[in-house]
């Protein structure tokens, strides 16, 4: 397959407001509304340099400062993988930070570059956003800006909330909770780490990795909200240390089948197969739920069943004492039906 | 005012605003459903559809429901619709519109909020416009703000915006500040020839809607459970570029709509509906919105006449297959007469009076008709009516006699055209630049003038007997190919071609890729930069343009070939996977493509097969041990043959 880019990227510029070889002492016009929310907020996002830059791997994110004693939150990546992290904020100045701790459930990381600031985002003070609040993110997205320039701004929507693993469930991604999806472009290389803040310049979420739809082909652009991040951010900077929490679910030990169930499906003959019932044994499991032959079973306590494959696999997770719920077509009615055992 | 003053006001639009988007979307969000496919993608081939949820929206109280094609191409088992009350019902196809891909649904409810359209012909370019799916959860619609781009996108069917439109959301209304309806969120797309290639169009800032008014005139059609189909017309234009100026008519497809009308070659398309038509995009624009079965009304100006004819549109055009008549002709200096240079043995010429050396004075009432004329004749001949032509013999006599076309054959030349002994003579190689791109690109260039053409003694002409005595202007055949991503040895690829391109007057170009490791999208475009290019330095032969690659530098071909398929006559794929590539286009008289395929012939059988349902022809050569990047492993001899044979009438 062709690798293909397309970033359509639409990115506000404010350098005009932002004169070329200011002084870290001069502060800009306030001119207007957005500008205004958007100008203190530049101050708090820096650039973050570190390992990388071969392989398709990129040298440099995002991330914003979240404490007084110059903590930054950032996305854990590769980047981070050297012993100082260069910091460029957009005044200008650098400094180095060093890897404070981070969350392996969120893939998240705080840096610590041990000097004061009045620039940063108070956590306490993020707020969540609703659908279809109007955002801007703000990032060194591609790695355009260098030295004392500012981050770039999109502006955008927030398009939907949703968990990362329910809707959609072809991101391939640690962190599985709940994302504030985006209508603009703004995960790209470089922009994970940046940050997400509403038209009154409250925080409103971090900006995540690139994450790629597995079926459709489409490059997801979202943030973590802070209300996600908070409790994170907070244990990493009092020093306590986060394990890796074991991912989904385990399989019973004595899960039901379909031959204890009762059912004969019609055979897998194609890869997706959709789950219809061949046969329903008499006096099984299955009959006396109410199962019929030629049933198509659509969901399983509330998981869609792509194909007999899937049935197939979603079984093994419930055991065979317990009971569990089905959602079937027979003919054109839908059925809700309950099998107990 | 002071800056204090000016900030609240700004902040105070601000919210404005967002309320007006919020409120906009609670109009129009009950009407929005979410829409589960299931079993949808068993053996599949469109390399785009999901599984995933869908979007649709609810244009009647008692259950028609819009959405679009993308979840629908193929029949799913099952798909299921979360009505407003949270309730799972069933829903069933009754009719899809492939022209504005989108589907028409019904489920079986009563009193259900409905879209509420936007008055008729009212957008505005530059209003806003909110794009709402609800793949996301059934609690919730998503919401893209942005605003109407454009009007009468994709042919006079589509509203653009830049609202974000995508799987998300395709099947979803377009609406207004009111809520009302603009559009339904469609995948269509402005004309794309590769199936697959139209996702260039995500996340771009360009997205389509169908006005919604467009679908519901054609809720009878769709109740009475009849699919919708672009109407075709069949016109074969004299110039493919869409802003070349007069439409002027240099043929019919076969079998055509416009074929039964008695439009003829040489005719101008002066107007259709009554509106002027000034270029092939004026017309294409006229047609793009009718659909299959209805009436088309158009006017052609022919001598001082005007004429009127009126013709239903067709689904479709019966499939075309390239015409052949087994002629080899050349033009004996550019745009002059048309010479015979050869008869092709056991050919529809070959059966008639057809000889090596007759100049060609008049073809199907048009006189001294110029190559490009008589290309497009022959491309457009029935198959059951011969095409009637007069040529000038070498002692000033005239002969008048009819070939009857036949399509083109598929089995390669038994033999190539013999041609003088090259002697010492060898190809060279030459850098080619490529301005701002980085691609190492050199060509093998056989000597500047090799033996005219016209001395050629053409042994498969055989019984053609007097060869001519008109010498030509020697004119090359150009070969593009792009390998696998890297770099293709020079010396190897010389010493391949060499002997081939001296004999023949073939330029074999190789565009190595800018990244040592993969392909971009953009580096399609180099090949029409070296047509371009190679264009201006040497005469070119247009029977003989080729582009394809080695590997999956032949995916590269075949999107480049696909972009200049108005120039290019042939694609030559080597070792090349082309996996789910699909072309979304038919043949057509005067840009058809025939492919060669060289790999694992079991591999290719599917492609060749999709090629030939389309209408093109398609050669296999069977070379299960072929390396990409080991020409000694590629048969030269059927691809030579291939590349010469591309060069008949």
């Amino acid at each position: 397959m062709l690798r293909v880019s397309f970033y359509a990227v639409q990115i506000l510029i404010i350098a005009s407001l932002w004169c070329s070889g200011m002084s870290a002492a001069a502060e800009p016009a306030d001119v207007g509304s957005v500008n205004s929310v958007v100008i203190p907020t530049e101050l708090k996002v820096v650039k973050l340099y570190g390992a990388g830059g071969f392989a398709e791997l990129d040298a440099y994110q995002s991330g914003f400062f979240v404490s007084a004693d110059g903590h930054i939150l950032t996305v854990w990546s590769t980047v981070l993988d050297v012993d100082k992290v260069v910091v460029v904020s957009s005044d200008g100045s650098r400094s180095e930070a060093e890897l404070l701790g981070m969350d392996p459930n969120l893939e998240i990381a705080i840096l610590a570059t041990g000097q004061k600031t009045n620039h940063f985002f108070d956590l306490s003070e993020a707020i969540e956003a609703p659908v279809g609040t109007r955002v801007l993110a703000l990032s060194n997205l591609f790695g355009i800006a260098t030295g004392n320039e500012m981050s770039s701004i999109q502006r955008g929507v927030i398009m939907a909330s949703t968990q990362l693993n329910a809707s959609r469930g072809s991101f391939e991604s640690v962190y599985q909770g709940l994302v504030y999806v985006i209508d603009a472009m703004t995960n790209n290389p470089g922009a994970a780490g940046g940050a997400l803040i509403n038209l009154q310049g409250q925080l409103v979420g971090m900006l995540g990795k690139e994450l790629q739809d597995a079926n459709a082909k489409t490059w997801l652009n979202y943030a973590i909200p802070i209300s996600v991040l908070r409790p994170s951010v907070n244990d990493i900077i009092e020093g306590n240390s986060i394990k890796r929490k074991p991912n989904g679910r385990t399989a019973s030990d004595r899960p039901h089948s379909l031959d204890q169930l009762g059912l004969v499906m019609v055979p897998n003959v194609l890869s997706k197969t959709p789950a219809y019932v061949d046969t329903v044994q008499p006096d099984s499991v299955a009959q006396r739920a109410g199962l019929h032959n030629d049933d198509l079973l659509l969901f399983i306590n509330s998981i869609r069943i792509a194909s007999l494959a899937d049935l197939e696999d979603e079984l093994t997770y419930i055991d065979r004492a317990d009971q569990f719920a089905l959602v079937v077509q027979r003919g054109n009615e839908i059925k809700q039906i309950v099998v107990a055992p | 005012m002071s800056v204090q003053t000016d900030r609240l006001l700004g902040q105070e639009l601000l919210q404005i605003e967002e309320q007006a988007f919020q409120r906009a979307v609670a109009a129009a969000a009950p009407a929005v459903v979410r829409i589960e496919t299931f079993g949808n993608s068993q053996g599949s081939v469109q390399e785009l559809t999901t599984d995933g949820p869908t979007t649709g929206t609810i244009v009647s109280p008692d259950g028609w429901i819009i959405s679009s094609l993308f979840s629908f191409r193929e029949q799913p088992a099952s798909i299921l619709v979360t009505l407003p009350d949270g309730q799972r019902t069933a829903a069933r196809i009754v009719s899809r519109d492939f022209s504005r891909e989108l589907v028409w649904l019904k489920v079986d409810a009563n009193d259900l909020p409905t879209a509420q359209p936007s008055a008729e012909n009212a957008t505005q370019v530059g209003q806003w416009a909110i794009a709402l799916g609800k793949t996301y959860g059934n609690d919730q619609v998503s919401q893209s703000v942005g605003i109407v781009s454009a009007l009468g996108r994709a042919y006079g069917k589509a509203i653009q915006t830049d609202a974000k439109v995508s799987p998300i959301n395709y099947g979803g209304p377009l609406i207004d500040l009111a809520g009302n309806v603009l559009g339904i969120l469609s995948p269509i797309s402005p004309g794309s020839f590769v199936e697959g290639d139209s996702t260039e169009l995500y996340d771009s800032g360009v997205g389509f809607a169908i006005p919604l008014h467009d679908i519901l005139v054609r809720r009878k059609i769709a109740e009475n459970g009849a699919d919708i189909h672009s109407g075709l017309l069949g016109i074969v234009p004299g110039e493919q570029n869409e802003l070349a100026g007069p439409v002027i008519v240099s043929g019919a497809s076969p079998g055509s709509p416009a074929a039964k009308t008695g439009v003829r070659a040489g005719d101008v398309i002066v107007s259709a509906f009554g509106q002027p038509i000034h270029y092939l995009a004026d017309l294409k624009h006229a047609l793009g919105p009718i659909d299959a079965g209805d009436k088309f009304r158009f006017s052609v100006r022919r001598a001082d006449e005007e004429l009127q004819f009126e013709c239903e549109l067709s689904k479709d055009i019966p499939i075309y297959r390239r015409r052949y008549l087994g002629l080899r002709l050349q033009p004996a200096h550019a745009d002059g007469p048309v010479i015979v240079t050869g008869v092709e043995a056991n050919s529809p010429a070959s059966e008639t009076k057809f000889q090596a050396g007759q100049t060609i004075v008049k073809c199907a009432g048009i006189d001294n008709p110029t190559e490009e004329q008589l290309r497009s004749l022959i491309a457009v001949a029935e198959l059951d009516r011969p095409l009637a032509f007069t040529v000038l013999q070498s002692d000033g006599s005239q002969l008048e006699f009819d070939v009857l076309a036949t399509t083109w054959p598929t089995a390669l030349l038994s033999e190539l055209p013999s041609r003088e002994p090259i002697g010492d003579a060898t190809a060279t190689i030459k850098d080619i630049t490529l301005g701002d791109f980085p691609n190492k690109t050199f060509a093998i260039v056989p000597p500047a003038s090799p033996a005219p053409v016209g001395k050629d003694d053409d042994a498969a002409a055989g019984d053609s007997g007097n060869s001519s005595t008109a010498a030509f202007e020697n004119r090359f055949g150009l070969l593009i190919l792009f390998p696998e991503p890297g770099e293709l040895d020079r010396q190897k690829t010389l010493e391949y071609w060499s002997e081939f391109s001296v004999r023949y007057s073939w330029v074999v170009v190789v565009i190595n890729s800018g990244n040592p490791n993969a392909w971009t999208r953009d580096e399609v475009e180099l090949a029409s930069r070296v047509l371009g290019k190679i264009e201006n330095s040497m005469p070119l032969d247009p029977g003989r343009l080729v582009v394809g690659g080695l590997g999956v530098g032949g995916r590269v071909g075949l999107l480049a070939a696909a972009g200049e398929r108005k120039r290019i006559s042939g694609v030559l794929t080597i070792g090349t996977d082309l996996g789910r590539f699909s072309l979304r286009q038919q043949n057509a008289p005067a840009q058809s493509l025939d492919f060669m395929m060289v790999g694992d012939a079991a591999k290719l059988a599917a492609q060749t097969k999709s090629l030939k349902s389309a209408g093109y022809e398609a050669t296999t050569v069977d070379a299960p041990q072929l390396k990409n990047d080991k020409w000694e492993t590629i048969p030269l001899e059927p691809i030579s043959k291939w590349l010469e044979g591309l060069a008949r009438f």
